[in-house]
C-alpha cells in the first residue's frame, strides 16, 4: 500500500492539472480558493500562478487523496481475493491467483498494481512464472447464462443441482461427493474513471475432498485426506463469470504438504487424536490436531497453513 | 548357567528396577554379583500430593534391601528429577528405615544427571536462564491454579506434584549423598572416536570390571531440551479477592462480554501447553545408557521424550539392542519413530538372540498412557512385557543368559 500510495503521490502532486478521478476532492477545493483569491478574474489559473503556501496545501491534499486512493485498491485488492478464494486447504498461490483474478474482473485495464503483484508472488517462489497466476475473467457460460440466480442463492436443493450438472465448470472430479457452502450475495463498490459503480456479485463455493499418499513418516497412515475446492463469481448483473478459482493441489504441492507436516510432528506441534489435549482434556492452544479414519490421515485446523516455500528461495 | 537378571517394580506410575549381573574380574577370573538400581519412585497421588504411598513402596524397598543383602548397591543411578523417579529412597528412609536407610541398603557408587549436581547451574547460563524461566512458569501456574478453585486444579494436581521444584530438590540433595564411594553427574562425554565409534568415558564412575556402559543422555549443557512456552495472560492474585473473581475477571467497560471471554479462555488454555513444556523438559534430561554384558545390549531410558532421542540420534550414539527399557511409562513420545526407532530395533534383527522391550507403568494417571498403539508398535521388533500384566505382583522380571 505504502508503494501505491507513494507511486500516485510522486505521480499525481507534481501535476499542475491531477487526473481528476484521482484529485476531484483537490481540485474542487482549490477551485473553490481559485475562485476566493482570484475573485474579479474569472480566468483559469495554473498551478504555478498559486503562491507557496497555497501550492503546498494543495499538494497536501493531493497526496491525501492519493493515500485514500492507495488504501482503497489496498482493500480491493486484498479483501476482494480473500472473498474469491476457494475453500480447503490453501496454498499462497491459490490467495494470489484469487487475489489478482478479483483485481483483474474488477478493473481489467489497470494492470500496474497486478503485474506488481505478480513480480513479487513469482520473486518469492509463491508461484514458478506469472502464467501459473493467471486466471480467465468476465467470460460466459451457458450454464450460468440460464441460471435462477435468485433460486441458486435461496435454494440449496438448486445449488446442489446446478453443481451436480456442472461438474467440469466447477472443476469437481466424476462421481465425488463434494459440499455446497452458503452463498454469498454481495454488493461493491467500484471506482472508476467515470465515477463509482456497484456491482452485485454472486459467490458460489463447493469444496470436497481427495485422498492422496502420506509419506511423513513418523507412525502415521500413508493416505491423508486433503480438502479441496471451487469458488465460482457470477456478476448478477450480465451473468459474467467473473472468474472461476480451483485449489491447486499437484505432487509438488503434496510433497510441501509431507514437509510441513513432517516439520509439526518434530516440533510436536502436530499430535494425534488425545495427544492435541492437555492435562484438563482440552485442546492445547499449540497444538494442530490430527485424526486417522479408516487408515487415512485427517490434519484439522491446519487448513489454511499447508504451504511452504521450496528450499532456499525466500 | 549366568545369567543378568532384570527386575520391574511394580510401583504403579513411577520406576524402580533392579538389575543383578554376574561381573568376572577378568584379571582374577572371580565373578561377583553385583546390582544396580534405578530410580525408585512413583507418582503422587492425588488424595495424597505430598507424595509416597506406604502401601506400595514398602514391599519393594523391602524386596530390593533383602535381595542385594549385605552387599548393598554397587551402581545407583537416579535418571531425572521427577518425583515418580526419585522419591522412593528417602521416601523410605524416613518413613520404613527411621532414617538408616544406608545402612540397610548401601550404595558404593552413584550416577545423576549433570544438571542434579549442586553447581550446574553456576557453570551453565544458558541451561540456568531456561530453568528459572521454566520455575517461574510453575510457580505462576501452580498460583494460578490453586486460585482459580478445585476443578481447574484437579486435573494438573498430578503434574505439578511430579513437576513440583521444591519437594523434588529435597529427593536429589538426598540421593547426592547416598553414594559411599563417589556420585557422578554424568551426561554424554566421548573422547576421540576410535575407528568411528566413540568412546564413552565413564571410568572411574563405577566397580564393574566386565560389564561395559555408555551414557548415551543427557548432553551437558541441558538448555536445548526446554521448549517454548505459550503466551498466557493469567491474573496476578490479589490479597482479599475471591478465587472466583480472580479466575474470571469482568470485561473492561463497553467490550463484548463474548468475545473477551473468549479471548481469556483461549490465553488459558495455554497453561496445559505449559505444564507439558515443564514436564518434557525434565524428561528429556534423562540418564540414558547401554549396558554391555556378554553380547547383550540393553538400553535404559530413563523418560528421554523425542527431543532427547533425536540428539541421540543426531550425535550418532545409536545402536541396535536387545533390551529397551520403554521410555515415559509407554507414553507416545517416549518411543521414537521412524530411523531412529529402527535405528535401536531393527527390522530385520541384526542376531539370533531374543529381543525384549519392558515398560513400567499404571493406569489413569498420566492421560494418554499407556498407549496402545506404541505398545503395538514395539510388539512388532520384541516381545513386549508390563507391569500391568499382573497389576498384584510385586515384580516382573526379565533375564538374560550367558
Amino acid at each position: 500500500m505504502v508503494r501505491l500510495h507513494e507511486s500516485l503521490k510522486d505521480e499525481y502532486a507534481a501535476k499542475g492539472r491531477p487526473r481528476p478521478s484521482l484529485v476531484e476532492a483537490a481540485e474542487s477545493e482549490y477551485e473553490q480558493r481559485k475562485h476566493d483569491v482570484r475573485d474579479t478574474s474569472r480566468e483559469t489559473p495554473g498551478y504555478d500562478r498559486l503562491d507557496a503556501g497555497e501550492k503546498h496545501s494543495a499538494r497536501e491534499r493531493v497526496a491525501q487523496k492519493a493515500l485514500f486512493v492507495g488504501a482503497e485498491r489496498f482493500k480491493r485488492t486484498i479483501y476482494r481475493g480473500l472473498d474469491y478464494l476457494p475453500p480447503g486447504d490453501v496454498s499462497f498461490a491459490d490467495l494470489g491467483r484469487a487475489i489478482l483474478a478479483a483485481d483483474q474482473a474488477s478493473h481489467p485495464d489497470s494492470q500496474e498494481q497486478r503485474r506488481w503483484l505478480t513480480d513479487e508472488m513469482v520473486a518469492r517462489g509463491i508461484a514458478p512464472n506469472a502464467k501459473a497466476l493467471a486466471v480467465k475473467t468476465n467470460h460466459h457460460a451457458a450454464a450460468v447464462d440460464a441460471l435462477d440466480l435468485e433460486g441458486l442463492i435461496e435454494s440449496d436443493w438448486i445449488a446442489y443441482q446446478f453443481a451436480e450438472e456442472n461438474r467440469r465448470l466447477l472443476r469437481i472430479p466424476p462421481r465425488v461427493p463434494f459440499e455446497i457452502h452458503p452463498r454469498l450475495d454481495v454488493t461493491k463498490l467500484y471506482w472508476h474513471r467515470e465515477g463509482r459503480r456497484d456491482v452485485r456479485e454472486v459467490l458460489f463455493k463447493v469444496s470436497w475432498t481427495e485422498t492422496e499418499r502420506n509419506d511423513v513418516g513418523r507412525g502415521l497412515p500413508r493416505r491423508r485426506r486433503v480438502t479441496v475446492g471451487t469458488t465460482l463469481a457470477i456478476d448478477a448483473a450480465t451473468r459474467a463469470i467473473r472468474a472461476v478459482l480451483t485449489t491447486e493441489n499437484n505432487p509438488a504441492l503434496r510433497e510441501h504438504r509431507d514437509r510441513f507436516l513432517r516439520a509439526l510432528i518434530d516440533a510436536e506441534i502436530l499430535q494425534l487424536s488425545d495427544a492435541s489435549l492437555g492435562p484438563d482434556r482440552r485442546p492445547l492452544q499449540a497444538a494442530v490436531r490430527a485424526d486417522v479414519f479408516d487408515g487415512v490421515l485427517r490434519v484439522r485446523s491446519a487448513a489454511r497453513m499447508l504451504h511452504i516455500l521450496p528450499e532456499g528461495r525466500r | 548357567v549366568s545369567k543378568l537378571r532384570v527386575r520391574f517394580y511394580n510401583v504403579h506410575f513411577g520406576d524402580a528396577i533392579l538389575i543383578t549381573v554376574p561381573d568376572k574380574n577378568p584379571q582374577n577370573g572371580q565373578t561377583t554379583t553385583r546390582h544396580i538400581l534405578i530410580d525408585v519412585g512413583n507418582a503422587p497421588l492425588v488424595a495424597s500430593p505430598e507424595g509416597g504411598d506406604d502401601s506400595v513402596f514398602k514391599p519393594v524397598v523391602e524386596h530390593i534391601v533383602e535381595t542385594v543383602g549385605d552387599a548393598g548397591i554397587d551402581l545407583y543411578v537416579m535418571t531425572h528429577e521427577h518425583l515418580d523417579h526419585v522419591q522412593g529412597l528417602p521416601h523410605a528412609d524416613k518413613k520404613t528405615f527411621d532414617g538408616k536407610l544406608a545402612e540397610k541398603l548401601p550404595i558404593r557408587f552413584a550416577w545423576l544427571p549433570g544438571s542434579a549436581a549442586e553447581d550446574y547451574y553456576d557453570t551453565h547460563p544458558d541451561a540456568k536462564k531456561q530453568k528459572l524461566a521454566f520455575t517461574a512458569m510453575y510457580e505462576t501456574i501452580e498460583r494460578h491454579l490453586q486460585l482459580a478453585g478445585v476443578d481447574k486444579l484437579a486435573p494438573f494436581q498430578r503434574f505439578l506434584a511430579i513437576n513440583n521444584p521444591a519437594s523434588t530438590k529435597q529427593c536429589v540433595e538426598f540421593l547426592r549423598d547416598m553414594a559411599t564411594e563417589k556420585t557422578s553427574f554424568v551426561h554424554r562425554s566421548v573422547g576421540e572416536p576410535a575407528n568411528g565409534t566413540p568412546l564413552f568415558k565413564v571410568k572411574n564412575t563405577h566397580p564393574f570390571k566386565e560389564v561395559k556402559f555408555e551414557i548415551w543422555a543427557p548432553e551437558e549443557d541441558t538448555s536445548d531440551y526446554y521448549g517454548s512456552f505459550q503466551p498466557l495472560a493469567l491474573a496476578e492474585p490479589v490479597a482479599g479477592v475471591a478465587a472466583a473473581t480472580e479466575a474470571t475477571p469482568l470485561p473492561p467497560a463497553g467490550v463484548d462480554a463474548g468475545a473477551f471471554y473468549n479471548l481469556v479462555d483461549s490465553r488459558l488454555r495455554g497453561i496445559g501447553d505449559n505444564m507439558l513444556a515443564i514436564d518434557k523438559a525434565a524428561n528429556n534430561t534423562s540418564v540414558v545408557f547401554l549396558l554391555e554384558w556378554r553380547g547383550w545390549r540393553l538400553l535404559f531410558s530413563g523418560d528421554a521424550e523425542i527431543r532427547s532421542w533425536k540428539t541421540m540420534h543426531r550425535e550418532g550414539v545409536l545402536k541396535p539392542v536387545h533390551f529397551l527399557k520403554v521410555s515415559h511409562h509407554g507414553s507416545h513420545n517416549g518411543t521414537p519413530e521412524d530411523e531412529i526407532f529402527d535405528a535401536i530395533l531393527p527390522k530385520p534383527a541384526p542376531d539370533n538372540r531374543k529381543r525384549t522391550a519392558a515398560v513400567s507403568t499404571w493406569t489413569e494417571t498420566y492421560p494418554g498412557i499407556p498407549h496402545e498403539e506404541t505398545n503395538d508398535r514395539l510388539k512388532t521388533r520384541c516381545k513386549f512385557l508390563t507391569t500391568l500384566d499382573d497389576e498384584d505382583a510385586l515384580f516382573y522380571d526379565v533375564e538374560f543368559e550367558d
